[in-house]
């Protein structure tokens, strides 16, 4: 075989095990350590591979980005920051056509802004938003795809995970990510909000379950409610303005949100030592499991190099005329039906080392193309059979009325959406490096 | 059902003994991984606060943090694995554990062997990398001010390769007893629908 054949016969047993159940990161590292042992011919050398991927580790400053955004993610959780953020939308908006819809997706836009992750934004809104729709009569299958199609919206607004993890994978810099974020994160809320009212006008059946709904905000006075958001705004613009500013690296800025979550649910009597402690010990635990598929990458990056894969892809691509755009377009399709069936990180992990040096030569924007790979990616969070949102909705709803198909169907316009936005963002770049 | 994990298979009087060590061991190790990341923020706030505010930064802190994340990975990897938290596809394999549930058990145990398989060739391979550290005392930081010794950071490399590739073999046990054992196949974690 040639070392491209193993490239190809690697990914394809790679995702047969990721696919299957076996873990990922353990599919990445023994299935890279196979292919650079068939290439090189020499076991040791891919294992001192393996080996020196691992302790690579050690040498890299942003790993530490990942461990302080969770922690700060959950400590707004904690704080209920994600509370402040529904009343006051949902006093400034409850009262339009699916008010309570836009009000949801204005909150999920507004508490991305302190966490970074889409599984974060699930939880917190289908306790908070989903008892209070269905309370005011709306279908509970459009309340749980509100809450589904804005969690995404974590991921997209920075701080965000993904962000981070793409790039850690083409060492691009993920102060610029962030900021690079924010304009179509903003663009995919307010797509969100208009489809809502939209429907809510055009269709009211498929947004109200009776004739009884009615749009009433809370007994809450407006005024009051805009100001409980001072704290999130605030640790908002000292985190994402901290970085625009320059005053300190994404790293810094995870932990001095961090801080500054703790300051809050602190000052608010929400953390108990218990508390406190289940929090860091769940922040350890989503950090290993990122930063061991991360490692795991890492080696299989260098398989790929090895494998010579990009450049025989790159003479296709030559070859059979693709057209920028075109080419782009087949790698968001392939993005995209990867998500039907794997996570969203490990869909990054196998697409982005592969196309980077494809891509490269056209000068494209780098940071703009992560966010493509991004919302990509994303989309998969939505669409069945697995959707990681849709799962973690479901088992926090508890819930027996309520299908995973509920939710998916109920999402479905929203995965919709963010191919449209996606299409867009393709179309016009500069929706992304506007703040750049 | 009862919550308690299931730890299956038949044992000798003397394994429970040895597993709750193992357990207690993943938790200790957890834990100070746990501490360390909330000590590791304090210090971050302290160098921004201290050089922006003071124009007095605490030196070596971007070497403190590359350091400190390999070690709270290998620290806390054992205790994340044991709990089932390790990024994996459900999806699939539910389903044909409701259909085959033998199947799967047998199949997942031997993804479970490959996991072992797997540190334990990282043990090997990452070893002589612990060794050149320690007898060359390779250290990184601000000559002067702080220094900080690799060797403890590939030693605890080492022990969460170790910790980690017991827990695999474990699960695999556990996993292979139930396929092929005739106490069946119920785990004890799951509640099962009647």
């Amino acid at each position: 075989m040639t070392a491209t054949q193993i490239g190809v016969v690697s990914i394809v047993v790679m995702l047969y095990l990721i696919y299957t159940g076996m873990h990922v990161p353990v599919a990445f590292c023994l299935v890279s350590l196979i292919g650079v042992w068939a290439i090189k011919g020499s076991f040791e050398q891919a294992s001192a591979l393996l080996a020196l991927a691992t302790a690579d580790a050690v040498s890299t400053y942003d790993y530490g980005v990942i461990p302080l955004f969770v922690l700060m993610g959950l400590l707004v959780s904690v704080a209920e920051l994600g509370r402040d953020a529904f009343l006051a939308a949902n006093a400034l908006l409850g009262r339009i056509k699916g008010g309570l819809g836009v009000a949801t997706v204005a909150a999920n836009a507004l508490f991305a802004a302190v966490t970074g992750v889409s599984i974060a934004s699930a939880t917190v809104f289908t306790k908070i938003a989903v008892p209070e729709m269905i309370r005011l009569g709306y279908r509970k299958r459009f309340a749980v795809g509100v809450v589904a199609g804005s969690s995404v919206l974590g991921m997209l607004i920075p701080p965000s995970l993904l962000l981070i993890v793409y790039g850690l994978l083409s060492e691009q810099s993920i102060g610029d990510l962030f900021i690079a974020g924010v304009v179509p994160g903003l663009l995919l809320a307010t797509v969100f909000a208009l489809m809502i009212v939209l429907i809510a006008t055009f269709a009211p059946s498929r947004v109200y379950a009776g004739a009884n709904a009615s749009e009433a905000g809370p007994g809450e006075d407006t005024a009051r409610a805009l100001a409980g958001l001072t704290p999130l705004l605030g640790l908002a613009g000292l985190v994402i303005g901290g970085i625009y500013a320059g005053w300190f690296t994404a790293t810094e800025s995870g932990a001095v949100g961090a801080l500054g979550g703790l300051a809050l649910a602190l000052w608010r009597r929400k953390l108990t030592w218990n508390g406190a402690w289940r929090v860091l010990v769940e922040t350890g635990q989503v950090t290993v499991a990122i930063l061991f598929v991360i490692i795991a990458a890492n080696i299989y990056t260098r398989l790929i190099a090895l494998s010579g894969l990009p450049a025989v892809l790159n003479d296709f691509v030559v070859g059979a005329h693709l057209s920028f755009f075109l080419l782009l377009l087949i790698y968001v399709l392939i993005i995209v039906l990867m998500g039907t069936m794997i996570d969203a990180v490990s869909i990054m992990l196998i697409m982005v080392p592969m196309f980077l040096p494809l891509v490269a030569p056209y000068q494209v924007n780098l940071i703009w193309f992560g966010i493509v790979t991004v919302i990509a990616a994303e989309i998969g969070l939505l669409t069945p059979p697995f959707g990681l949102s849709v799962f973690v909705i479901k088992s926090t709803l508890a819930d027996d009325d309520i299908s995973l198909e509920d939710i998916f169907a109920g999402a479905a316009p929203f995965a919709v959406a963010m191919f449209l936005v996606l299409l867009l963002i393709i179309l016009v770049p500069s929706i992304v490096t506007v703040l750049l | 059902m009862s919550g308690v994990p299931a730890e299956g298979g038949p044992s000798t009087a003397s394994a429970p003994r040895r597993r709750n060590l193992f357990a207690g061991l993943l938790v200790g190790l957890n834990a100070i991984g746990t501490v360390w990341i909330f000590v590791l923020m304090l210090v971050i706030n302290a160098d921004v606060i201290g050089r922006t505010a003071f124009s007095a930064p605490l030196p070596g802190v971007p070497e403190l943090v590359r350091l400190s994340i390999v070690g709270i990975v290998f620290l806390q990897i054992g205790y994340t694995l044991r709990s089932g938290r390790i990024t994996r596809v459900e999806s699939f394999s539910d389903k044909l554990e409701r259909r085959w549930p033998r199947f799967a058990l047998a199949m997942q145990g031997c993804y479970s062997l490959l996991g072992a398989a797997l540190f334990i060739i990282l043990f090997v391979s990452c070893r002589p990398i612990f060794v050149r550290a320690w007898t060359n005392g390779d250290y990184a930081g601000v000559e002067g001010y702080v220094t900080y010794p690799f060797w403890p950071i590939y030693l605890i490399l080492l022990i969460g390769c170790a910790c980690s590739g017991l827990q695999y073999l474990a699960f695999a046990r556990d996993e292979f007893s139930r396929a092929f054992g005739r106490r069946g196949v119920a785990d004890g974690n799951r509640e099962r629908a009647p």
